[in-house]
């Protein structure tokens, strides 16, 4: 490897989040990098196993995406060789299989979160950042958005001086929003996000609706700026500029 | 009753029938074939007697000798020969006997006399009895030997059978280990043995295909879902869209999400069904009410329902993750179906799990309410197997779910059965 090479790779590592992407479906493969890439990462995209464990091999990543049935083989041993290579990389395993049963072995290796298929690509940022934070700063880092000071260890929201206190699931909401800016997100990707599998038995959308309603009303009884958007029929959006 | 069991109670009763008919007919024919020969014996003696008379010109004298008896009357006129059974008293043995007695005429120097002779029967008695008390001493050892014969079959002869019924009893599916049977040389239970094990292979690979059918179903079709996701996703955000277009894209995420869901119910319910939840511990189900009434609360408070709760520590036989789902699917059907400012009582103890929730005024139809895509309501949101899964689930854990409207309240009550109870206080 060049000297140039690794200089440039060095400032590459830190100015961006350097994520591997492995996975063998093309397109969603080619999907989830172009979005990643949107959003300011660097991703690196192995369609295969042994691609993925090259890789592994040649290169350190802050953050791993690793689907883990492979045509060429499993994943979780990418998993396992990237847990003792590189232990400072988040994994995130992406899977079809929605077991509890396949979760737990994922996370006895080492995996960091497991993400079912399909997956809202505003859920895998969601999941990535939250990651980002708990691994750079063990979690223990501040977040300005717009006017407000969002601190995550805490689960406190402040404007000026005045605390909004949002309930669990709001703070959850408004973090993902966050972590989500300037996108349009989808009302199913936030009912997803909140219930997970639950989703489904809940009248789900109306109570997507009362969260960001009752949410908004706490930001404004500060009186903070409401960023919200609410994009018709489809979802909302958060605007930071 | 068991096989052998049976068929020893027919084998039994036919030979206690055969034997008495055999010994009722043997003692008939005995007596009368001993009295046919009394009765020749005592015609003989009447030969005898009218020979006497005839070549020594004398009536015989009255004897009595060996029990046998001769009586000589003089009598008016001659008569027919008679023969007849009558009680006398033996003075050998000195108590009343049965004696057959023959009575006929003679006739000497124009005088008619009348001669009896009487022989006591029971000679002929001490016979039949012994005969009937042979038959018994045989037909009751018979019967014992047969009890045995009987026992000895189905320790040994039948040994093979119970064997491979036993392993046919404790033959697990989930296990994945074929049926093993005990080799034995009836040709009727090799048969046997073979056509099971034959069946049990074939129904383990069948369900080992049928499992990675399902994953494999749920696997190719939740990754073509999660490309159409994606992909809207990105729709969704490369170019302010105008309202129609976000329309379109918002129903087609509606899709995607519903055809999710029910991939997700049925592959669950598959699995269910297939019995890949195997029972490991006892678990703690009154730990995970508490847990999913916190998770709960911030949903209920949104709609002012109110919440309370009974219950006492419970611990079942279930797999935690059914668990999970079977009190989460009640629990948000309970709020889903709710109204606003209602409320939702939860109660549980080591019978029942209870959940009551306020709702429309109108009762469900309990009969169609656990099958599969049978909507109470006309949301697209909902999967339609939320109450079949639920349903699913207490069959596999041996429970039984029922539905009552009770006066305002949709009370959805599972019972554990009583086998299943263990509380601990």
């Amino acid at each position: 490897m060049s000297a140039y090479f690794y200089q440039h790779f060095l400032f590459l590592e830190i100015a961006f989040m350097k994520i591997l992407l492995v996975e063998d479906e093309h397109s969603l493969g080619e999907t989830i990098s172009g979005y990643l890439r949107q959003e300011g990462y660097v991703c690196e995209w192995a369609r295969n196993f042994i691609s993925a464990e090259e890789k592994v091999d040649l290169y350190t990543y802050d953050c791993a995406l690793i689907d883990i049935s492979l045509p060429d083989g499993n994943g979780l041993d990418i998993v396992k060789s990237i847990k003792k290579s590189q232990p400072q990389a988040g994994i995130i395993i992406i899977s079809a299989k929605n077991s509890v049963d396949d979760k737990i072995s994922g996370l006895d290796l080492g995996a960091d979160d497991y993400l079912t298929k399909p997956f809202h690509l505003s859920e895998l940022n969601s999941r990535i950042r939250s990651l980002q934070r708990r691994r750079n700063f063990e979690g223990n880092t501040e977040m300005q958005v717009g006017d407000l000071k969002i601190i995550p260890s805490q689960h406190e929201v402040w404007f000026q001086q005045k605390e909004l206190g949002l309930t669990k699931k709001e703070f959850a909401l408004l973090l993902f929003f966050v972590s989500n800016k300037n996108r349009v997100i989808s009302k199913e990707a936030i009912a997803e996000h909140l219930w997970g599998d639950e989703a489904d038995a809940l009248d789900s959308f109306d109570f997507v609706y009362s969260h960001i309603k009752n949410l908004r009303k706490k930001i404004h009884a500060v009186g903070a700026a409401d960023a919200f958007t609410s994009i018709y029929g489809i979802g909302y959006k958060l605007i930071d500029t | 009753m068991k096989l052998l069991t049976r068929t020893a109670i027919w084998y039994m009763s036919l030979s206690l029938l055969l034997f008495l008919l055999a010994g009722g007919c043997f003692y008939f024919i005995t007596k009368s074939d001993i009295e046919e020969d009394f009765t020749e014996d005592l015609f003989l003696q009447k030969a005898k007697v009218e020979r006497m008379i005839v070549m020594s010109g004398k009536l015989p004298e009255a004897s009595s000798f060996n029990a046998e008896e001769l009586i000589v009357r003089p009598t008016a006129s001659a008569f027919e020969t008679q023969l007849k059974d009558a009680n006398l008293f033996n003075h050998l043995e000195e108590e009343m006997q049965e004696y057959r007695m023959i009575t006929f005429p003679v006739q000497l120097n124009g005088q008619f006399y009348s001669v009896s002779i009487s022989k006591p029967l029971y000679q002929s008695e001490d016979l039949v009895e012994s005969v009937v008390t042979t038959f018994a001493i045989v037909s009751i050892s018979t019967l014992i030997l047969l009890a045995a014969l009987n026992w000895w079959l189905s320790k040994q002869l039948w040994r093979p059978f119970y064997s491979t019924l036993e392993a046919a009893q404790t033959f697990d599916l989930t296990s994945d280990k074929p049926i093993q049977t005990e080799p034995t040389n009836i040709h009727e239970f090799n048969l046997l043995n073979r056509s099971i094990r034959a069946l049990t292979e074939k129904v383990l690979r069948d369900f080992q295909n049928l499992k990675e059918f399902s994953e494999n179903a749920s696997h190719e079709l939740q990754t073509p879902l999660a490309v159409v996701r994606a992909k809207l996703d990105v729709l969704m955000n490369s170019l302010p869209l105008s309202d129609d277009q976000y329309k379109l894209v918002a129903d087609a995420q509606d899709a995607i999400s519903r055809l999710n869901r029910i991939n997700q119910s049925l592959l669950l319910l598959s699995k269910i069904e297939n019995d890949q939840f195997p029972v490991t511990n006892q678990f703690e189900i009154s730990a995970l009410i508490q847990k999913k009434a916190e998770e709960y609360s911030e949903l209920m408070s949104l709609r002012n329902i109110t919440c309370s709760l009974i219950d006492e520590i419970v611990n079942l036989d279930i797999h935690p993750e059914l668990a999970e789902i079977l009190i989460s699917n009640l629990w948000s059907n309970a709020i889903r179906h709710n109204v606003e400012n209602g409320s939702i009582e939860v109660s549980l103890n080591n019978r029942r799990l209870e959940v009551s929730n306020t709702g429309s005024d109108v009762a469900l139809r309990a009969d169609q309410l656990f099958q599969r895509f049978n909507k109470g309501s006309v949301s697209s949101e909902s999967s339609g197997l939320g109450l079949a899964i639920v349903q699913s689930i207490c069959k596999q854990a041996g429970w039984v779910v029922t539905y009552a409207k009770r006066n305002s309240h949709h009370v959805f009550s599972v019972e554990f059965g009583i086998d299943q109870i263990s509380t601990e206080s």
